[in-house]
């Protein structure tokens, strides 16, 4: 190694042109700088908003990302009826809640089998898979249709979504459709038991273990749920989402064009599936508390690798959890649509909920006319970001400490590492790579 | 967008046209494994996207069905699926489609930045594919020789 060190880079993490990466610095065998950059456009929506009227968020937030675009239009729609002082009918709330499970049936299903499994399995791509697990890939893609027909018939189209309106819902779904979705999510069970088993049987490597703070939030109600209104940390701190702006301290870095974020005590945190595991795990029901005891029957460890498990569990959850919902739903009268009436005032409200990626947080102000004033949306990856890097911080010391092989090997892990967190980046450019 | 959304001109474009009966345009935004919803009961379609295989931006590359199919594994990683490997997955996992022939326009892109529209050229390949495309589709319109 030569006196000015060598760096370690990873040029592209994905389909982020020129902006994200991972680049490691070792200076005299120390490893003296370790930045990861995803570039995020959520800033320029949040300016795009303001002056506009408070109908319009919904249409221009959900283009935030096509992936989470079911995720940006609950956690807005619940900051402007926090704002309108606007209480969702039980039959609102559920239905925002299928849409939220199916959201997240689809993104995991994406992340756990096309883009974690090849790596836990040893093959380049989830194409490459098939040849020895055809099964498992061809049920894949069968399962995050299903999570996309679900955004289908709640939202009214699988992206995007245009039936979710302020107050509730332009049309409710017939029965005979939540009928096919329950029977549909009832045929992924057993399938979905047999992948945690496949899962049960492969080594989840600690090369970037360290102590890590959990966040999520408190669900609004006993079980495992996706929503609620208070912050927590695995220490045991607790927060009114309200006043998310005195415990989550956004930053920026010079090496990255989206925003860092720490705790106000300046701590790094995760967010996402295994920060839910880790904090309200114990409420999980039914087959995927099985799950959770086989894919992780230590507990929760500090181990973001784990996170794909995390989300596994969740994806039995989800598919349980929305044939309940679904149950639920089909036991009241069906009706054509259902909306709250509402006077428009100036206020603010704050909207989160837990999205597959972690908790997703909107703030929005308008005035008395209902026109935008202020914007604030912090996604699950900014969040992620600065504890991101401390992890690949611990993996290169590890990696470089036990001699890891050659830097091909040392890329391949990191990048495990930054895919672990399923950070979202498939929407900031659209380009057929050939 | 920047050149990335040419795809949406094009449909624009297109859409301005009059169209056969049978002929339909449908934007698939950036998920490709979404598209199956789609395409359910067609037998053949015409896809078009930005590019970057390359060649100078504003360049049109048209792929047959088994070139589509055939292109190489052009992701870096599992994280950028392309299309071709999008199709494949779902030649692989939706029989129901199995029957389906694809036809592809790629436009070279010159930025994918967040930006205000299309580059020059790209602008002008957009044309060209419009053109292109509705040629083809008056070529084959019904008791058309």
């Amino acid at each position: 190694m030569s006196a000015a060190g060598r760096s370690i880079v990873i040029p592209h993490l994905g389909r982020v042109e020129g902006h994200g990466g991972i680049f490691v610095k070792i200076v005299g065998g120390r490893v003296h700088e370790v930045n990861m950059d995803i570039f995020e456009g959520s800033r320029y929506y949040e300016a795009l908003l303001k002056g506009k009227h408070f109908l319009e968020v919904q249409g221009v937030i959900t283009r935030v990302c096509a992936i989470c675009s079911a995720g940006h239009t609950v956690a807005a729609l619940s900051a402007l009826e926090q704002a309108l002082g606007v209480v969702s009918s039980q039959r609102v709330f559920k239905l925002r809640g299928l849409l939220t499970l199916g959201a997240t049936i689809e993104s995991h299903a994406l992340h756990v089998f096309a883009l974690a499994l090849p790596d836990f399995l040893g093959f380049d791509s989830v194409l490459s898979m098939a040849a020895k697990y055809p099964q498992e890939v061809t049920f894949a893609l069968k399962l995050k249709q299903l999570g996309n027909r679900i955004q289908e018939l709640i939202g009214g189209r699988a992206v995007h979504p245009v039936n979710t309106l302020v107050g509730g819902f332009g049309k409710l779904p017939r029965h005979r459709d939540l009928e096919e979705i329950r029977r549909q999510l009832q045929g992924v069970r057993e399938p979905l038991l047999g992948v945690v088993e496949l899962a049960a049987s492969l080594e989840v490597q600690d090369f970037a273990a360290r102590p890590t703070v959990f966040v999520a939030l408190r669900p609004h109600e006993e079980g495992y749920r996706f929503r609620g209104s208070t912050l927590c940390t695995s220490r045991g701190e607790e927060f009114p989402i309200a006043q998310y702006r005195d415990v989550v301290r956004e930053y920026t870095v010079e090496h990255s064009h989206a925003k860092h974020a720490a705790l106000a005590s300046g701590e790094t945190y995760m967010v996402g599936a295994l920060a839910r595991l880790a904090l309200w795990g114990d409420r999980l029901q039914g087959a995927a508390r099985e799950a959770f005891q086989r894919l992780f029957p230590h507990g929760v460890q500090d181990n973001v690798l784990t996170n794909t498990w995390a989300q596994l569990v969740e994806l039995v959850h989800c598919v349980e959890r929305g044939q309940e919902v679904c149950e639920e739903l089909l036991g009241w009268p069906e009706e054509e649509r259902e909306m709250q009436e509402y006077q428009v005032r100036a206020a603010r409200g704050v909207g989160a909920l837990e999205v597959p990626r972690g908790t997703l947080i909107h703030e929005y102000s308008f005035d008395d006319e209902g026109i935008i004033q202020s914007a604030n949306v912090i996604t699950p990856t900014a969040q992620n970001l600065a504890n991101t890097e401390r992890d690949l911080r611990t993996a290169v010391e590890r990696l470089l400490a036990s001699e890891v092989g050659s830097e091909a090997t040392l890329k391949l892990k990191l990048e495990m590492v930054a895919r672990a967190y399923d950070p979202c980046i498939s929407c900031s450019v659209h380009v057929t790579c050939l | 967008m920047g050149d990335d959304g040419v795809a949406h001109v094009v449909a624009e474009g297109l859409e301005r046209t009059p169209m056969p009966e049978g002929v339909r345009i449908t934007r698939g935004d950036t998920d490709a494994l979404r598209l199956p919803s789609l395409w359910r009961g067609e037998g053949e379609v015409w896809v078009v996207d930005a590019v970057r295989s390359g060649q100078l931006p504003g360049t049109v590359v048209r792929l047959q069905h088994e070139a589509l199919l055939a292109a190489g594994q052009a992701h870096r990683h599992a994280h950028a699926l392309s299309l071709p490997e999008c199709l494949r997955w779902i030649a692989l996992a939706c029989p129901e489609m199995a029957h389906v022939r694809y036809r592809f326009w790629g436009i070279e892109v010159a930025t994918v930045a967040p930006g205000e529209g299309l580059s020059p050229t790209v602008v002008a390949a957009a044309a060209r594919v419009i053109r292109e495309i509705g040629t083809e589709i008056e070529r084959r319109r019904p008791g058309r020789c």
